[in-house]
């Protein structure tokens, strides 16, 4: 396969081409309750190619090699019209050819598993959950996917690397009579399948919150301090400020672009966010993008000051600063897109106590439970929370809902506990793409004036 | 793909192939930009077997390796994954045309064109910035069974987006059209959104307290969302839905009816058939608020002991994924509220002091099951004596629909936008909740 990709390089009278081949192989198991609904493990393959032409750039998915030929002179059409249209042409900033070939590092290699030990692992835990009190259903599904990225393009550039994600995770459904709550739970991360062993704890510790919630209650909507635990500090980091300091979010956004200058001072003293996809064993891992460009980690704030953003070759180029190495696609079937890879927030240096002292009269909201931006305003779901009264822990409130803008929350930081906890599942949903190596983390942070949902 | 079925009706008692492809390019135009110009030429096949009442499955993207397939859903068998139903016969099903083939035809410049037809209409108008997003897609699908089965269809369809976005910021108001074909999106649509976009440039603050609220198509989505989960034939089976026991029985205001009519041609992606073969059908799930009817698949419709509702397909509600790859599940893909007799102004007018939600953002946070909701206004537009007067800076709307959804004050008498993917009429409800300042 290689050497016909390499010939459609060599061949194509473009300024710049690059194909993307890829395999990938997704193993999955679902219990919807008792129930099991679905084993499985499949393979696919496909391409994606890109072509710059006379400063104009087009891309497509094609699952068949035949189609290569027709999507290529596609994209020429496109990129014409782009070059005639646009009066800046499309420009990449300039990446060393490389050639390498990456194997992912892993405790106990998930392939080498037999089927019915991985179904065996998620049947315990799903025993083990439905067997309690109170709980009516859960949904739990085992998940394993291996990405075989072949990306080459006509600079000389030629890299494989293999990504494995492998984890267990869904939702616990506990119901008194009419009255249902849920909380989700998940294992696993990029190491292997040593991440989905001897984790009873994480599950009893869940339905021990899901039961609880059923005799919780609401809180009135309105402003309040609160205090993140480290999972919602992580969707904090990714959903308020992540994804705009996502350069393609911005890059035609003439008046938000000026907004948000490096140097431009946004937030408190006590938030500095960092993307780095380089720390071996997080789930965020990766050596190269689907670009072929390597990753580095990046400071996107620091102490409230904007230092850096995530780039493509592409708005690297059209904002005249470094590649990054943050271009990603889901797989085969999509072109790349500029992803967060491992997201997190810098612990401070206070104790949680002393975070709880200050909020005296607030709220701890814990777990996150799904977030969502459009740009500066942003929404996050807690799964659970407490109130904060004289500064102690309270009685456990409802899951809620918290949002704000981005540059009014970011001044809004008061401290930092010392603790880092990053997620063992992530995912990130953009345009029809889902990242399921979009990872986070951070500390327990508080935030004072906050909106948060309620009755 | 016929070979293919061959293959597997030889090693089990009931098989069926699936085959999905797609073409579609898109492009954008943002700030004057011509940018985003991809596509796809993708496609593939799952494959589903029955033996000894167990359930095998796997999926491949082209035809090259069949047996490592088949070998895949014969391995998949060792998991017993149960299988009480079978899959369906031929039978004569409604005829749809949701086909448009002029499309085959369109092209970049025919997307760009229509861009620019928009943009030159609203030059000068908008103050922040003007985003268009333009596409197109053709869809094959076909189903295939060891009991004779063959259904085929093919849809098109061409959507527009537009994206007024507010000045110094990244927000705005937004709103697609989509059609089967090529189809101008009228001019007094344009100025409509346009005169709100106007309107809501300045931000009010509002503070935290039961207001009316106004909400419009797309602001409805989560409700319906919260519907979809209670109405589901997997959760009643579970016994996990708030509307478990409550079938014939009232749980909405008299007024709410909700409505699922794969066959109503006008919404985007009719269909004659679902993801298993089986017929479609106008299903009433809410009528005069009155609970009427779950929805299922094959597999829940034989644990519930009743006849299939044409629902079963190979997507998700709320990230539609890659149907190859998704089993069937029960899924309403055509759900909307049905209208009722009030206009949109006379709604907006009552309120001395309320809110419209365009559109929300979190629609997946939330306790969904239990029908609680508790979304972002992205935007929501704050109106004083009946008229608007800005936009709501950082608000929230929560509550719960199955108290929300029983008392309601106003329902429009018209779908608001018709090309709109969520097509549903506006709705007024009293006293929700809005956290704000």
């Amino acid at each position: 396969m290689a050497e016909e990709i390499e010939k459609f390089i060599h061949f194509s009278k473009v300024d710049f081409i690059d194909i993307r081949y890829e395999t990938k192989t997704e193993t999955q198991m679902q219990y919807s309750s008792k129930e099991l609904k679905e084993v499985g493990s499949n393979i696919t393959d496909g391409y994606a190619v890109r072509i710059l032409h006379r400063g104009g750039m087009a891309g497509m998915a094609v699952t068949d090699f035949k189609d290569i030929k027709e999507a290529i002179g596609l994209l020429m059409g496109a990129a014409r019209l782009a070059s005639s249209k646009n009066k800046k042409p499309v420009k990449l900033a300039p990446a060393p050819a490389t050639k390498a070939n990456v194997k992912p590092k892993l405790a106990n290699d998930p392939r080498k598993v037999p089927m019915e030990e991985k179904l065996d692992i998620l049947k315990t835990y799903n025993g083990l959950i439905l067997d309690q009190p109170d709980i009516k259903g859960t949904e739990l599904k085992y998940f394993e996917v291996n990405r075989q990225k072949h990306y080459m393009n006509s600079e000389g550039t030629d890299i494989s690397e293999e990504l494995m994600t492998v984890g267990i995770a869904g939702e616990i459904s506990a119901k008194r009579g009419t009255q249902v709550r849920n909380v989700r739970v998940s294992i696993g991360g990029a190491t292997g399948m040593a991440s989905l062993l001897n984790r009873n704890d994480v599950f009893v510790k869940k339905v021990k919150i899901a039961r609880k919630l059923l005799d919780a209650k609401s809180i009135k909507g309105g402003k309040y301090d609160v205090i993140l635990n480290p999972a919602m500090t992580g969707v904090f980091a990714h959903e308020a400020f992540g994804h705009l300091s996502e350069a393609d979010g911005i890059e035609d956004k003439a008046q938000f672009r000026k907004r948000m200058r490096v140097g431009a001072k946004l937030g408190s003293e006590n938030i500095t966010i960092i993307a780095d996809s380089t720390m071996p064993g997080n789930l965020g891992f990766y050596r190269y993008d689907d670009e072929g460009v390597a990753v580095r980690p990046i400071t996107l704030i620091e102490k409230g000051v904007l230092k850096g953003r995530l780039h493509s070759r592409k708005t690297a180029a059209s904002f005249n600063e470094s590649i990054t190495g943050h271009c990603i696609a889901e797989d085969h079937g999509h072109l790349p897109i500029i992803r967060m890879g491992n997201i997190y927030v810098k612990p401070g240096k206070f104790k949680f106590s002393e975070l709880l002292e200050a909020a005296k009269d607030g709220l701890y909201l814990c777990d996150a439970k799904g977030g969502q931006t459009n740009g500066e305003n942003f929404t996050f779901g807690t799964q659970y929370g407490y109130r904060v009264r004289n500064g102690e822990l309270g009685e456990m409130i409802l899951d809620t809902n918290l949002m704000g803008n981005l540059f009014t929350t970011l001044k809004k930081i008061r401290a930092a506990d010392n603790e880092l906890v990053f997620c063992e599942r992530g995912g990130c949903g953009k345009g029809v793409q889902y990242n399921i190596k979009s990872a986070h983390g951070g500390p327990n942070m508080l935030i004072t004036g906050a909106v948060v949902g309620g009755e | 793909m016929e070979t293919l079925l061959r293959k597997t009706e030889k090693i089990s008692d009931e098989s069926e192939v699936f085959f999905n492809e797609s073409r579609s390019c898109t492009l954008s135009v943002e700030n004057g930009t011509l940018k985003n110009l991809g596509g796809n030429m993708t496609g593939g096949y799952a494959i589903r077997i029955i033996r000894k009442k167990n359930l095998g499955s796997s999926y491949l993207n082209n035809l090259r390796n069949r047996e490592a397939a088949v070998d895949g859903a014969v391995l998949s068998l060792a998991g017993k994954v149960g299988a009480e139903f079978s899959f369906p016969g031929q039978s004569k099903i409604a005829s749809i045309e949701s086909y448009d083939k002029r499309v085959e035809s369109l092209n970049y410049s025919d997307l760009l064109e229509n861009s620019e037809e928009i943009s030159n209409y609203l030059e000068g108008e908008v103050k922040g910035q003007l985003n268009l997003y333009n596409g197109f897609n053709r869809k094959n699908v076909r189903i295939i069974n060891s009991g004779g089965l063959d259904r085929k269809a093919r849809t098109s369809y061409v959507y527009s987006a537009i994206h007024m976005i507010y000045p110094k910021t990244s927000n705005g108001v937004y709103q697609s059209f989509y059609s089967v074909g090529p189809k101008k999106i009228k001019k007094k649509l344009l100025d409509e959104i346009l005169e709100t976009y106007k309107a809501t440039i300045p931000t009010v603050e509002v503070s935290t307290g039961n207001y009316p609220v106004l909400f419009m198509t797309d602001a409805l989505f989560p409700i319906l969302w919260r519907i979809f989960e209670g109405a589901n034939g997997k959760n009643l089976f579970k016994n996990t839905s708030p509307l478990t026991g409550k079938a014939g029985k009232h749980v909405f205001s008299e007024s709410i009816s909700v409505i699922n009519n794969p066959l109503d041609t006008a919404q985007v992606n009719p269909c004659a058939f679902d993801d298993e073969g089986v017929s479609t059908r106008k299903l009433k799930i809410i009528d005069r608020g009155v609970f009427k009817s779950c929805f299922v698949n094959l597999d829940y419709a034989a644990k519930l002991n009743m006849k299939p509702t044409g629902t079963g397909f190979r997507s998700e509600f709320f990230m539609p994924g890659n149907p190859i790859r998704t089993q069937p599940v029960p899924l309403l893909k055509h759900m909307s509220f049905a209208t009722g007799k009030d206009k949109f102004g006379d709604m907006v007018g009552s309120m001395a002091r309320g809110i419209i939600v365009s559109d929300i953002i979190g629609p997946h946070s939330g306790n969904i099951l239990n029908g609680d909701f508790s979304v972002g206004l992205a935007p929501g537009y704050f109106v004083k004596n009946g008229e608007i007067v800005g936009r709501v800076k950082d608000g929230l709307i929560s509550g719960n629909i199955y108290e929300l959804l029983k008392e309601v004050a106003g329902i429009e008498d018209r779908v608001h936008f018709p090309d709109d993917p969520n097509g549903n009429p506006s709705m007024l409800f009293d006293g929700v909740r809005v956290s704000a300042k």
